[in-house]
């Protein structure tokens, strides 16, 4: 009863494993949507993903120490690791907050105007038509 | 849900690195045998043909980078991404007339410095130096880095090991064997590289329809398919111009347009692009099905090799070896003989020997070609991670050099001011971006500051420059 109740809680396994832990204490923010998630663990390991909608979605399973996790959209996420023990980390937090679109917005308008004069410069010099060729 | 992958045997690896180093070298040597001059080492006579330019434009674009970063980018900006990756096409594309412009102002030109030289004098020249040299070796470096990186990941062999190999191999035939090796290598790799990205993308077809991946970015990575992505929105244009900034300036690209037989330059440029330009797509198509093929992404810039092992088995891994090994060799080797020659001509004959006989700069190319060889050898020896990332701040230096080469090459009235400070504020003021918001956006920004810089200069300038100057005597 007193080992369920450690294990429950994420101490050391009945098996004697450290129970796995994330690498970061977090919380985790990314303004890109993308983000590496590492572990330790001596032990297979499940990591599930919990949406801001409350949805959870396993997203690994297995024996490496990382994962790399992209596209995700806007929101607060939680992220929990579980040992084929049982054991589990304590979870992490994860915010994503994309950069500003009327920046990139800005920025593109920016690099199409480069990129044109660019283009006209050398087509109009290529046809002899440059200002002072 | 995700599950962990192996790749190949390290035996298996060995043998193959063994042939294809045999293979390179034995061409190398054969490739070189006619060289007897400085000309013939570094421009392979001024005779290279259509189908050859086509291949090595297209082989010496696909790097290391492609077939990894390409998947790398798709996986982390999406759509977006993958596309913004593919622009980079568009340096090739577009430096196809400035070939043909070089060829007819310098008929007797060796490297991208004596443009810089005889166009904007000795201050911008030696700016120009040393941003190239900083861009060649930091590119140089981490290619050789990622070649020892990728075969102990994919085959085990030691880093070291790795790295080593695939240097001495590059260096070898390149001292041999000159441009004509690095142009002749660069055709076999290149068929290799597209039968392997095409033969991996039908395969992942096979393996899931383009309906599931659609379905799982959906559920699982949202951002990737949406088309208002904020950071891969700013990285359309900055990987866009890049990619001019690497290929305007860079000697890889001028020693061809040079080395390319008369009239053959612009056509061999532009086929190369179009040639190259959907490879970064099918690379990052293979990327955006790791999920619904269920492959576990350690980290990002390993998708590439662990989608085409899940897809191929062991064929697979063989084949993401092979076409490792020679995205790498095409590139370092083209490095290797362009910066070498740029080194030979620019600073030895130009600054420190004006009398040397073609032997001796031949002979001093390959000297140069093994020192280099060797300063990348010790640089990448104790794996500092952090190097390879010093590649991206690279961007607003080749960045900031469009607009200096561009209307030198059109512009009378482009002039030394207006290249000198074009040069050293736009690469100022891009690298301030790059820490302050992002490496997505430092070039784009450095482009635009030095464009407006050099505009400024052009309507202010009274002199008018004379094209003659530019055809200075062999």
């Amino acid at each position: 009863m007193v080992a369920a109740v450690f294990l429950a809680a994420g101490g050391l396994p009945a098996s004697g494993l450290a129970a796995p832990a994330f690498v970061d204490d977090g919380p985790l923010a990314t303004d890109t949507g993308h983000v590496h998630v590492g572990w330790t663990t001596d032990e297979p390991v499940t990591l599930t993903l919990t949406a801001p909608d409350g949805q959870v979605r396993p997203v690994y399973n297995g024996t490496n120490d990382g994962i790399f996790l992209s596209g995700l959209a806007d929101g607060e996420y939680a992220l929990n690791l579980v040992g084929e023990s049982g054991a589990k980390a304590a979870p992490l937090t994860l915010s994503v907050s994309h950069q500003s679109l009327e920046q990139a917005l800005w920025l593109a308008g920016l690099g199409a105007i480069v990129f044109l004069l660019t283009v006209i410069v050398i087509l109009r010099g290529t046809r002899g038509e440059g200002a002072d060729g | 849900m995700a599950e962990d992958k192996v790749f190949l045997d390290p035996t298996v690896g060995w043998i193959l690195l063994a042939l294809f180093s045999v293979l390179w070298i034995g061409l190398g040597v054969y490739w070189g045998r006619r060289n007897k001059s400085f000309e013939d080492h570094a421009l392979a006579g001024r005779n290279v043909g259509l189908a050859l330019g086509t291949a090595t434009a297209a082989a010496t674009w696909i790097t290391s980078n492609t077939t990894m970063l390409a998947p790398q980018f798709a996986l982390q900006l999406g759509i977006w991404g993958m596309l913004a990756y593919s622009t980079a096409a568009f340096g090739l594309i577009l430096f196809a007339p400035m070939a043909k412009r070089i060829r007819q102002l310098m008929p007797h030109g060796y490297t991208s410095g004596d443009f810089f030289r005889l166009r904007y004098g000795r201050v911008a020249w030696a700016i120009f130096l040393v941003f190239t040299l900083f861009y060649s070796l930091t590119w140089l470096v981490s290619m050789a880095m990622a070649g020892g990186i990728l075969l102990e990941a994919l085959a085990g062999i030691d880093y070291a090991w790795g790295m080593s190999v695939i240097l001495a191999v590059c260096v070898i035939y390149t001292m041999r064997g000159g441009l004509a090796a690095v142009i002749g290598t660069d055709f076999i790799q290149s068929l290799i590289i597209i039968v392997g990205i095409c033969v991996t993308g039908f395969a992942v077809l096979q393996n899931v329809s383009v309906s599931e991946i659609h379905a799982n970015l959906t559920a699982t990575k949202p951002a990737l398919l949406d088309v208002l992505f904020p950071a891969a929105i700013m990285a359309i244009f900055n990987n866009l111009l890049f990619g001019l900034g690497e290929v305007f300036h860079n000697n890889v690209w001028w020693s061809r347009a040079f080395a390319f037989r008369e009239g053959v330059a612009s056509r061999a440029f532009l086929m190369g692009g179009l040639v190259w330009l959907p490879i970064p797509v099918a690379a990052g198509f293979i990327a955006l099905a790791s999920g619904a093929l269920g492959v576990a992404v350690p980290s990002a810039d390993m998708v590439g090799p662990l989608v085409i092992a899940e897809v191929l088995g062991g064929v697979g891994a063989v084949a993401i070896f092979i076409v490792v090994f020679c995205s790498l060799a095409s590139s370092i080797d083209s490095l290797l003989a362009a910066t070498s020659d740029l080194v030979t001509e620019d600073i030895w004959r130009r600054l420190l020997h004006p009398s040397s006989s073609a032997d001796n700069l031949k002979r001093t190319a390959q000297w140069v070609t093994l020192g280099l060889g060797v300063l990348t050898w010790l640089v990448c020896l104790p794996r500092i991670g952090t190097l390879a990332t010093v590649l991206f701040f690279a961007g607003p230096l080749v960045g900031s050099m469009i607009w200096p080469i561009v209307t030198g090459l059109y512009w009378r009235s482009a002039n030394t001011v207006g290249a000198i400070g074009a040069m050293v504020l736009g690469a100022g003021v891009g690298l301030y971006f790059y820490f302050a918001i992002g490496f997505y956006v430092a070039t784009l920004i450095a482009t635009a500051v030095s464009m407006v810089w050099t505009l400024g200069a052009c309507a202010l300038a009274k002199g008018r420059f004379d094209w003659t100057r530019l055809k200075e005597a062999a």
